[in-house]
């Protein structure tokens, strides 16, 4: 079944791809993991080098959200989409405060 | 709006800001204006009782040097003591000068703006995680260089938290190494304070080590002088002495809660049964390896064995092993602490311990270990300050005193109801709550060259990287980043109080062409500024749950608790706080919708309360949206305006944890030789020589620079104390701790050893100069029986020299004068700036 999801860029990201947001079709179920492998090919290496640290790993500083919740309190990569949800990729979370 | 009511009398519940504890507060407000600062009984945090500070807050807020309208400068020429020729503008003509520059280097490249600031909240909420990602800049981290960056990575590293405390309600016999905990300073000085003089009043032990005589030293049992940076060979040699001359450890606490049986290769890497496995260790009953987490196995503490070919030993054996260079006899010609000083406080450490005893709280029967040794600045800020902290926390470990009663503990391992807990590694052992520590990733590195002015793969096990940021200004092209700075905004922080030598800091911050503060005073950084715009007091602001239930709010308090700063009185002239102008720069700049996504994000914010990106919130919206959906619809802002705080009880579980959690603790950073090679290899790609040998898998001593660069002529060594009174520098124009200053006999001087400064031929009172490689100052010296006889002490960030902070000017001396700043001087695992340094003095006259 065909669905529709909203993905947003936000922070280092949007410096390298010149992207904010797009529409994007998929198939009902694909999982977070193959979005993202299509965004790659979408983008290149500029997206490839700013969220990805080797194959299947995220960077430390990266963060991807399902309707704003990180990935990695849902089923993280295999974590399965639907029409209508809001995928956002941050980049751009550094390390905790302290003085 | 606060409008003035005729015959008004009212209480206003907020919170402080005059130092990082953030106790509560009840404001008396008379007629629209505030007469008097009290402590609020129904806060955790100050119980009724406030600080001299905190009542101090009052006067501040009236201070009529404030800054009260935005301005621009017109003198191109910049430098300290250089006029400004300030030109009094319109917020409208700030915002679009702001605005103007931002857009310019938003255009160019959004890395170019650089934001700094100490407003932990704003900070914390906002700024590093929503405002500054969604502008496109990853440098809004140049904090501090004076507190924790080498403690609290070594927290985050060892009980997966984000500071350090101790119990006091069991505790017995605590070491505190170059801190004041429980002295007015430290986490939740208030509570803290009272609940160390009940504990010093049923028979506790405080040790002080440190080498001035401080607040903590006077009122302890012992104060042991010691050389600076040499605290990590004093804690090494204790932790030799309980091992290997003692023989007293808690050997089920560290078999079963800790890496210490973990084997070892000969080249320190755990043995794993394959390539991304579990460690293994040897198991007694079955005369094998096994993965460290197989079920009914006796796993071996010490000794070596050959496993699958491979001879190896088990983690602790190797720190057992590798301690015993450190016999209090060289320790003692480190440290100054005679050896025998050494055996006794290892002795009654390890006494005080009580290894094997159990104590029943609330029904549940935990292992109790009243010891505790607490680190801070003093001791850790130093070239290889890291090693010392994990050196802290070893000790900590091996008896046993770790989130058991009476122990060391960090703040908040776990949160109320199960809301937080730590993460484990592959390994078993213990990481950061993903709420607390998102970034904290010491096990993970990345192999690239980084693009922050922060280096944060060339540092991949710290929490802040501030002085890379000064070190990347003063040569653009020394880590050869493809871009410079062009735009600085301060937000309530004085770069230049409170870093290094001013004139060398000075030089760094011009070379940034714009230049933006957010001041409660023309204070030594707005001197500098292109744009200075009036900042409100906290007695002024809103600012949601300042009491950092994850970071900094000690399980002393008996709470998790959630409070509101509220404004008690109007902003004075035009005075804004520094966030909501910069939503509103978001917005004109048409990015506060991804703020918002980002928000929802961060502070978690669920349904219905989400934040919706197309649609435009005040601060205050936007705090309501985050309580009701943390605590339900009736627990909204203005809940907390009436009624203060929301307090959720520590179940026994909740300040505890460590015997109902399941990560493991380390005793051995396996994960350091990891890190070596990553650094080693990032390092190469840029081309760069790198000193990769702090990267080590147990703690070791090595000296600081001031260590060895003495000289006939620079013969003392120079290090910073706190006055309980006075914080940073944020409190040094308020005129009655000003007072409180001129009154003290240490806060505004010099101090010297009494038989040194005779040797000298210096006197009590008289003028004299300090003077280092990096600067000079001149004061009034002390002489003493309160400081060791190799150093001299200079308190607190005075000696201010702006004009537009009448009280402080020329009040004290500014230690940080004295300090350079250089790769050679900070510590290379966590970049904290070293402190001390080597001084000559003189007779001024």
């Amino acid at each position: 079944m065909e669905a529709r999801v909203h993905v947003s860029y936000l922070g280092l990201v949007r410096n390298v791809i010149g992207c904010r947001e797009e529409e994007l079709e998929i198939t009902s179920g694909t999982t977070v993991g193959e979005l993202l492998a299509r965004l790659a090919e979408r983008h290149g290496d500029p997206f490839r080098s700013s969220v990805f640290r080797g194959v299947g790993e995220l960077r430390s500083t990266a963060l991807v959200c399902v309707n704003d919740c990180d990935i990695a309190q849902l089923e993280g990569f295999e974590t399965k989409l639907g029409s209508g949800e809001k995928v956002s990729v941050v980049v751009g979370v550094y390390p905790p405060e302290g003085g | 709006m606060i409008a003035p009511r005729e015959n008004e009398d009212v209480w206003i519940h907020s919170v402080c800001d005059m130092c990082f504890a953030a106790c509560g507060i009840l404001a008396h407000r008379k007629d629209g204006v505030l007469v008097k600062v009290e402590g609020d009984p129904d806060c955790p945090a100050s119980e009724g009782h406030l600080c001299a500070k905190g009542q101090a807050a009052l006067i501040g807020l009236y201070d009529p040097s404030r800054v009260k309208v935005p301005l621009k400068r017109t003198n191109p020429e910049k430098g300290i003591g250089v006029d400004p020729k300030w030109e009094e503008i319109s917020w409208e003509t700030a915002l679009e000068i702001l605005i103007d520059k931002l857009t310019e280097v938003r255009e160019k490249d959004p890395r170019k703006l650089v934001v700094s600031s100490f407003d932990q909240i704003a900070l914390s909420y906002f700024i590093r995680p929503a405002w500054g990602i969604a502008f496109g800049t990853p440098n809004t981290d140049w904090v501090g260089y004076y507190c924790g960056n080498y403690l609290h990575s070594s927290m985050y590293l060892t009980n997966g938290a984000f500071h350090s405390d101790f119990d006091l309600d069991y505790c017995n016999y605590a070491i505190l190494l170059g801190n004041q905990q429980g002295f007015m300073a430290g986490l939740n000085a208030n509570v803290t304070a009272r609940k160390m003089a009940e504990a010093r009043k049923r028979g506790m032990r405080v040790v002080v080590v440190d080498p001035v005589g401080t607040n903590a030293a006077a009122k302890a049992d012992e104060w042991v002088p010691i050389r600076p940076g040499t605290d990590g060979a004093f804690i090494l040699s204790l932790i030799n002495v309980l091992l290997n001359e003692l023989g007293c450890y808690d050997r089920e606490f560290l078999s079963r809660r800790t890496n210490g049986p973990y084997l070892v290769g000969e080249d320190g890497s755990y043995l794993k049964e394959g390539p991304r496995g579990k460690p293994l260790v040897w198991d007694l009953r079955t005369e094998g390896a096994v993965p460290f987490d197989q079920a009914d196995i006796e796993p071996a503490l010490e000794g070596s064995f050959v496993a699958g070919g491979e001879k190896c030993r088990t983690a602790f054996q190797a720190l057992k092993e590798h301690v015993k260079s450190y016999t209090p006899e060289k320790a003692a010609s480190i440290t100054t602490i005679p050896a025998d000083n050494i055996r006794r406080i290892a002795k009654e450490f390890g006494a005080a311990a009580r290894i094997g005893s159990t104590i029943m709280i609330d029904g549940k029967s935990l292992p109790y270990r009243p010891v505790a040794v607490n680190i801070y600045r003093g001791a850790g800020a130093h070239k290889h300050g890291a090693h010392a902290a994990l050196s802290v926390q070893v000790l900590n470990m091996i008896v046993g005193a770790f989130y058991v009663p009476g122990a060391h503990r960090g703040p908040n391992l776990v949160g109320p109801s199960g809301r937080w807990m730590p993460g484990q590694t592959v390994e078993g052992l213990i990481t950061p709550p993903s709420a607390i520590g998102h970034g904290a990733k010491y096990y993970d590195f990345e192999e690239r060259a980084p693009d922050d002015l922060g280096l944060h793969q060339l540092f991949p096990i710290t929490t802040n990287r501030s002085p890379m940021y000064q070190i990347n200004l003063q040569d653009p092209k020394e880590f050869g980043l493809d871009y410079q700075p062009e735009v600085l905004i301060v937000c309530r922080r004085n770069l230049m109080m409170n870093n290094v030598n001013p004139e060398i800091t000075a030089e760094a911050i011009k070379k940034i062409p714009f230049i933006a503060t957010f001041s409660t005073h023309l204070d030594e950084v707005a001197e500098l500024a292109d744009l200075v715009m009036p900042e409100a007091h906290f007695l002024e602001r809103f600012d949601l749950f300042p009491n950092r239930p994850s970071h900094t709010m000690s399980p002393a308090t008996g709470y998790f608790y959630w409070g509101l700063r509220q404004p008690v009185v109007e902003p004075v002239g035009q005075a804004r706080r520094w966030i909501d102008v910069l939503m509103e720069v978001a917005d004109r700049m048409g990015f506060v919708g991804d703020v918002y996504k980002l928000l929802n994000v961060t502070l978690g914010i669920k349904d219905p309360y989400k934040l919706d990106p197309a649609k435009r919130y005040t601060m205050d919206e936007i705090y309501d949206s985050w309580t009701k959906s943390l605590f339900g619809p009736e627990q909204g802002i203005e809940w907390f305006k009436k009624n203060g705080y929301h307090k959720v009880p520590r179940s026994v579980e909740e300040k505890y944890p460590g015997p109902f959690i399941r990560p493991r603790f380390p005793v051995y950073f396996e994960n350091m030789l990891r890190a070596k090679k990553s650094v080693a290899k990032v390092a190469a790609q840029m081309g760069r020589e790198w000193d990769t040998a702090d990267y080590q898998a147990v703690p070791d001593w090595r000296p600081c620079p001031a260590y060895n660069d003495g000289t006939p002529s620079h013969d003392l060594f120079v290090v910073n104390f706190k006055i309980p009174f006075h914080s940073l520098s944020i409190t040094t124009q308020n005129p009655w701790l000003n007072d409180l200053a001129e009154h003290n006999p240490y806060a505004y001087k010099i101090l010297i050893n009494t038989e040194t400064g005779q040797r000298k031929g210096i006197r009590d009172g008289d003028e004299i100069w300090v003077e280092s490689v990096a600067g000079k100052v001149k004061g009034e010296a002390k002489l003493t029986e309160c400081i060791h006889p190799e150093v001299v002490g200079i308190a607190g960030v005075f000696g201010s020299w702006a004009t537009g902070k009448p009280i402080a000017k020329g009040k004290g001396v500014h230690f940080n004068t004295l300090l350079p700043i250089s790769l050679e001087r900070i510590d290379p695992v966590s970049t904290g700036v070293d402190s001390c340094i080597r001084v000559k003095i003189s007779r001024a006259a």
